[in-house]
C-alpha cells in the first residue's frame, strides 16, 4: 500500500467514525448484547425486525445481512457491490476497502465526489419480512452507466441465507417500477407500492412471480392484513373501499369512496381486520392537511378524523380499534400551517376521549427543538407488540443542541430515558430499530454495532424521568 | 349529354359561390344553421348514409341528406350554438374572425357564461334508432368538477338520460371527450385517453383493467391495452378479455390504436408526450390473425388512419407542421394509401408550401385546416389543397379519386379561406356530399363536382 493510500485510509476511517449519518456511541449500555460488532450503517434501508421478533435484517458493508436476536450469528446473505455501504470504493489514490465506507461529501473535492458518485451505481431497497418471519424481501436496483439504464431485481432471502430471485425488470419491461414489495403468503405474487403516479399517491403493482410479469391490477391502493392473506384497498374507478382475498378478488365492499381529488392516501387496517383508519391528503405536499375517519367495518360506525400533517404516524395498537397518533402538532397561523409542538396520543375505539401520553408545545416564532420526523421505514415512534410501551425520541431541553434522545413511555405516561451518554448527534444515544422478543428487548444500532438492550434494564429507577 | 349538363351545372355553381349563394345543383337541407366552428364532430351521417344529425341553434337536428326540411329532435340549451343563435350575433356568424372573438370572449368565458354546456361525441346508434350525445357542464356546487351526461334521443324526439358522470379535474380520466354505448345499453365506455366503464343500469363506474380502450366500429367488442401488463388485448361485449396478443406498449409513452371494421387489423402507435401534436411516433400495422407486422413511423402524432376494408389497406392522412390555435404554422398536408403487405405507400396528395397570410396573428382569424373526407368505398376523397392561384391564402377543396384523377370544386373570384364551402361528409353511399356555409346546410351530388374539368396533381 502506498503512503498516499495509507493516508487516505486513515482519513476515511476518521471520517466514517466521526461523520457518518449513524453515529457511534461512546459506550454501549452495560446490559446490551452485541449482535453484530462490525457494521457500517448508512441511512436506509433501516434495520428491520421480523414479525415474530426473533430476527433483524439489515444492510451493512454492502451486504444484506440477517441476525438472530437470541443467538446472534450475523449472516451476510448477499453482497451488493457499489451500494451505499460497500467498502471497496476507490477515490483518487485511496480506497475504502479497509475502512468500510467513503467519507462525507464535504470532505471530498469536486472531482473526488464525481469519481465516487460514478461508482455508486447500485441501491438496495426493502427490507420487508414475510408473515411467518422465515424470510424477507429486498430489491436491488443496478444502474448501467454505459447503457444509461437500470435493472431491478427483487429477492427473497431466508433467515438461513438462501436467496431466491422473485422478479427481474429490465429497461425493456413495459411496466411500472418494482423494487421489493410484500410477498403474498402463497408466494405467488409480489405486491409493490409501484411508482408514484401522482405525487404522494401510490398505486400497487402485482407481480406474478412464476411468470415474471405483472398482473393487471384494478386497485389504487392495497394494504395487507397483519394476520391473514387478505388485503384492504381502494378499487380503481369506483374508488370504493374493498376487501380482497388472497387471489385479489373482491370479497367485501363498503360504503366509503375515496375522493377523486387526492394528494396522498393512507389506509391502516387493524390486526383483527375490524377497523380502518382512512386518511386523504388534501394539499399538495407532505405538510398538507388530511381528512379522514376511523371506521368499524362491521358496524359502519365512523369517527371523523383530521390532521395538519400527512406524515403524522398513526397505527393501531392491537387492542381492538384503538390507535395512536404521533407526530408534529400543527396550527394555522398567518394563513399557513406551522409546527406548534408534538404529541403522542392514544385514541380509544369508540367515541371515548383521546388522551395524551406525551405532548409538548413550542413557540412557533422561537427556535424549534429537535422533533423526529416520519421518514419511510424510520418512523418517530416504536411500539411494543402488546401496545403497552412506546419508544419515542423526545426533544432535548430548550437551550441545548437541537435533537432528540430516545425514551420509553408506558401507558401511564411513566417515562424512562434510554441508557447511554448523549453523543451530541441529532438522534442520541443511538438509533432504535424497534422492539423484539415479545417486547422484552429493543434492537438498537450505532455506526458500527448492532445490539440488543433488555427493556427491563431501561425501566429502572436510574433512567426514570420524574417531572 | 349528361357530362355536358354537369359541366353547365358546375359553371353555374362557381358563379353562385362567388355570389355567396349555394352552388347550382345543391339542395338546401337547413337554411338557417348556427354551427359550432370549434367542433368538427358536431355532425354525423347515419349508418345507412341517408340522414345527417347535427348540432345547431341549441338543438339536435336530423335531416335527410337529399332534401330538407330538418327536424329538431332535442334541445341542448346553454350550448355554444344556442348562445350564438341569439340575434345580436347574427352578423358575427358570417365572419369567422368576429365569431371566434365572440366565442372566446363571451361564449367560452366562464365568468360570463358560468352555465355553459358543451356537446360532445354526437353519434348514431348502430341500429339507427336515434342519436347519442354527451353534455358537459361545470358543477354549480364545485367548480372543479364537471358533470357529464350521456343522452339518447330517438327519431321521434324522446330524450333519455343514459348516464350522469361527475369528474373532478384531478380524476382519471379527468374529463370526457368520447364514449361508446353498448347496444344493450347496459354499459358505456367513456374516455379522455384513459377509459372508464360506466354501468348504465346502476349509473356508477365499474373497475376496469385497461389503460386504453378502442371500440369496434361494427360490434361492441374493444381493442385495448391492459393496465400494468401493457399488453394488446381484445375484449368481448362484456369487457372481458377474450384474446391476448404478443404486443406490449411502453408505459412511459403515449399510445393509440386504430382498428379495422373487420377487427382483423390494427395500427398501434407510441409517441412522446412532449410538444403535442408535433411528437414523432413509431408504430406498426398488425394482422391479428397471422401476426404479420409492418413497421411505421411518422413525424406528427396528428396523423390519422382509416382502414379501407381491402385486407389491411389503410388510408393515411395528416398535416405537416403544427395546427394549434395561435401557434398555427401549417406547412402542408398529405394523403396516402398504404397497401396491404409491404408494398410502398402511394401518395394521392401532398403539399408543403401554403400561401399564408403575411401576419402570423392573422392565422388566428382563419378556420382550422379541415380533415380529409372519404366516401364509403374509399374511391373518392375530398381534401383541401392550397389555392392554386397563389393570390389568396387558404385552401380549395378537391375531389381525389384513388386512381389519380382530381376534380377541383368550383370557386368564384373571391373565395373564402376554405373554398368554396365547408364539407361535412360523404353520404348516400358516396353519391352526395353534405356541406355548409355560414348559414346553410346543403347537399350536393358528387357528380356535379366530377363534372368539372379534371385537374392534374398540382
Amino acid at each position: 500500500m502506498s503512503r498516499v493510500s495509507v493516508a487516505w485510509s486513515g482519513i476515511l476511517i476518521a471520517l466514517v467514525v466521526s461523520t457518518a449519518p449513524v453515529a457511534k456511541s461512546e459506550d454501549l449500555p452495560k446490559s446490551a448484547t452485541v449482535l453484530d460488532p462490525d457494521c457500517i450503517f448508512y441511512s436506509w434501508p433501516y434495520p428491520t425486525i421480523s414479525p415474530d421478533g426473533n430476527w433483524v435484517a439489515y444492510v451493512s458493508k454492502g451486504h444484506v445481512c440477517v441476525c438472530n436476536i437470541k443467538a446472534p450469528e450475523p449472516l451476510q446473505i448477499m453482497e451488493v457491490s457499489h451500494s451505499w455501504t460497500w467498502p471497496h470504493f476507490v477515490v483518487g489514490a485511496g480506497n475504502s476497502s479497509s475502512t468500510g465506507s467513503y467519507p462525507e461529501f464535504r470532505e471530498l473535492s469536486r472531482d473526488q465526489r464525481n469519481e465516487l458518485m460514478a461508482q455508486l451505481t447500485n441501491r438496495i431497497y426493502g427490507v420487508i419480512w414475510t408473515h411467518n418471519s422465515a424470510a424477507f424481501v429486498f430489491g436491488v436496483q443496478r444502474y448501467d452507466a454505459e447503457k444509461k439504464a437500470s435493472t431491478s431485481d427483487t429477492y427473497l432471502a431466508s433467515v438461513k441465507a438462501a436467496v431466491t430471485k422473485l422478479a427481474h425488470i429490465d429497461p425493456d419491461t413495459p411496466t411500472r417500477g418494482l423494487v421489493a414489495g410484500t410477498l403474498t403468503r402463497d408466494r405467488k405474487f409480489l405486491v409493490s407500492s409501484g411508482v408514484l403516479a401522482t405525487p404522494g399517491v401510490e398505486k400497487p403493482l402485482l407481480w406474478n412471480v412464476a411468470a415474471n410479469k405483472p398482473r393487471a391490477t384494478c386497485f389504487l391502493y392495497l394494504t395487507p392484513s397483519a394476520t391473514s392473506g387478505r388485503w384492504i384497498g381502494i378499487e380503481k374507478d369506483t374508488r370504493q373501499l374493498v376487501i380482497v382475498d388472497e387471489d385479489f378478488q373482491v370479497t367485501r365492499r363498503f360504503d366509503a369512496t375515496r375522493p377523486e381529488r387526492t394528494f396522498g392516501f393512507r389506509l391502516n387496517w387493524s390486526p383483527d381486520e375490524r377497523c380502518i383508519i382512512w386518511r386523504n391528503q388534501v394539499g399538495f405536499d407532505h405538510y398538507s392537511n388530511w381528512e379522514g375517519f376511523h371506521m368499524n367495518l362491521d358496524t359502519g360506525a365512523k369517527r371523523e378524523l383530521h390532521g395538519r400533517f400527512m406524515d403524522e404516524q398513526i397505527e393501531f395498537t392491537g387492542r381492538g380499534g384503538e390507535f395512536y397518533r404521533c407526530g408534529q402538532t400543527g396550527a394555522k397561523t398567518r394563513g399557513y400551517d406551522t409546527v406548534v409542538g408534538a404529541h403522542l396520543t392514544i385514541v380509544p375505539e369508540n367515541d371515548g376521549a383521546a388522551f395524551d401520553l406525551w405532548r409538548i408545545d413550542v413557540d412557533p416564532k422561537g427556535p424549534k427543538p429537535g422533533l423526529l420526523t416520519n421518514r419511510p421505514g424510520n418512523p418517530p415512534l416504536r411500539m411494543s407488540p402488546d401496545g403497552s410501551l412506546f419508544a419515542i425520541g423526545l426533544p432535548r431541553p430548550a437551550g441545548e443542541r437541537s435533537g432528540v434522545t430516545w425514551h420509553l413511555i408506558n401507558r401511564e405516561g411513566k417515562t424512562w430515558r434510554f441508557p447511554g451518554e448523549d453523543n451530541g448527534e441529532f438522534v442520541s444515544p443511538y438509533q432504535l430499530a424497534g422492539f423484539a422478543d415479545n417486547g422484552e428487548t429493543v434492537i438498537a444500532y450505532d455506526a458500527t454495532r448492532l445490539f440488543a438492550i433488555p427493556v427491563a434494564t431501561v425501566k429502572n429507577e436510574v433512567n426514570e424521568i420524574n417531572e | 349529354m349528361y357530362r355536358q349538363w354537369f359541366i353547365i351545372l358546375a359553371f353555374l355553381a362557381a358563379v353562385a359561390t362567388a355570389r355567396g349563394e349555394l352552388p347550382e345543383g345543391a339542395t338546401v337541407l337547413d337554411q338557417d344553421i348556427v354551427w359550432d366552428i370549434g367542433d368538427p364532430d358536431c355532425a354525423t351521417i347515419s349508418p345507412d348514409g341517408k340522414l345527417v344529425a347535427y348540432i345547431s341553434k341549441g338543438g339536435v337536428w336530423i335531416c335527410s341528406v337529399v332534401a330538407g326540411p330538418p327536424a329538431r329532435l332535442a334541445d341542448v340549451p346553454d350550448t355554444p350554438t344556442a348562445l350564438m343563435a341569439m340575434p345580436q350575433y347574427r352578423e358575427a356568424r358570417t365572419n369567422f374572425k368576429r365569431l371566434r372573438a365572440i366565442l372566446g370572449n363571451v361564449v367560452y368565458n366562464e365568468s360570463i357564461q358560468p352555465n355553459l354546456v358543451a356537446v360532445f361525441g354526437l353519434q348514431w346508434t348502430r341500429s339507427q334508432d336515434g342519436v347519442i350525445y354527451g353534455l358537459s357542464k361545470r358543477s354549480p356546487k364545485d367548480r372543479r368538477s364537471t358533470i357529464h351526461t350521456l343522452m339518447h334521443v330517438s327519431l321521434k324526439g324522446v330524450v333519455t338520460t343514459l348516464a350522469t358522470i361527475k369528474k373532478d379535474v384531478y380524476g382519471s380520466p379527468q374529463s370526457l371527450i368520447g364514449f361508446h354505448v353498448a347496444q344493450d345499453r347496459e354499459h358505456a365506455v367513456v374516455w379522455h385517453h384513459t377509459p372508464l366503464i360506466w354501468d348504465l343500469v346502476k349509473n356508477r363506474p365499474r373497475a376496469t383493467c385497461f389503460d386504453y380502450l378502442l371500440p369496434s366500429s361494427t360490434s361492441d367488442r374493444f381493442l385495448g391495452i391492459e393496465i400494468d401488463t401493457r399488453q394488446l388485448v381484445v375484449t368481448d361485449e362484456k369487457l372481458q378479455i377474450s384474446k391476448r396478443f404478443d404486443v406490449t406498449f411502453d408505459l412511459g409513452r403515449g399510445c393509440d390504436l386504430f382498428w379495422s371494421p373487420d377487427e382483423r387489423y390494427v395500427i398501434g402507435r407510441s409517441y412522446g408526450h412532449a410538444e403535442f401534436p408535433k411528437s414523432a411516433w413509431t408504430g406498426f400495422r398488425l394482422d391479428l390473425e397471422t401476426g404479420n407486422k409492418r413497421l411505421m413511423t411518422g413525424e406528427f402524432v396528428t396523423d390519422r388512419f382509416v382502414f379501407t376494408g381491402l385486407a389491411g389497406e389503410v388510408v393515411r392522412s395528416g398535416i405537416i407542421g403544427r395546427e394549434v390555435d395561435y401557434l398555427n404554422a401549417l406547412r402542408g398536408a398529405y394523403l396516402t394509401i398504404v397497401p396491404d403487405g409491404d408494398g410502398p405507400a402511394r401518395a394521392l396528395a401532398r403539399f408543403r408550401v401554403v400561401p399564408q397570410p403575411a401576419l402570423l396573428a392573422e392565422l388566428r382569424e382563419r378556420p382550422p385546416y379541415p380533415r380529409v373526407l372519404h366516401n364509403p368505398d374509399f374511391t373518392l376523397f375530398a381534401m383541401a389543397l392550397p389555392h392554386s392561384s397563389g393570390k389568396h391564402s387558404g385552401y380549395d377543396y378537391h375531389l381525389l379519386h384513388r386512381d389519380g384523377r382530381q376534380w377541383k370544386f368550383p370557386i368564384g373570384t373571391d373565395p373564402p379561406y376554405i373554398a368554396p364551402y365547408h364539407l361535412v361528409a360523404f353520404a348516400d353511399d358516396g353519391r352526395t356530399l353534405v356541406a355548409r356555409n355560414d348559414s346553410q346546410l346543403f347537399s350536393i351530388p358528387v357528380e356535379v363536382i366530377q363534372a368539372n374539368k379534371e385537374t392534374s396533381d398540382e
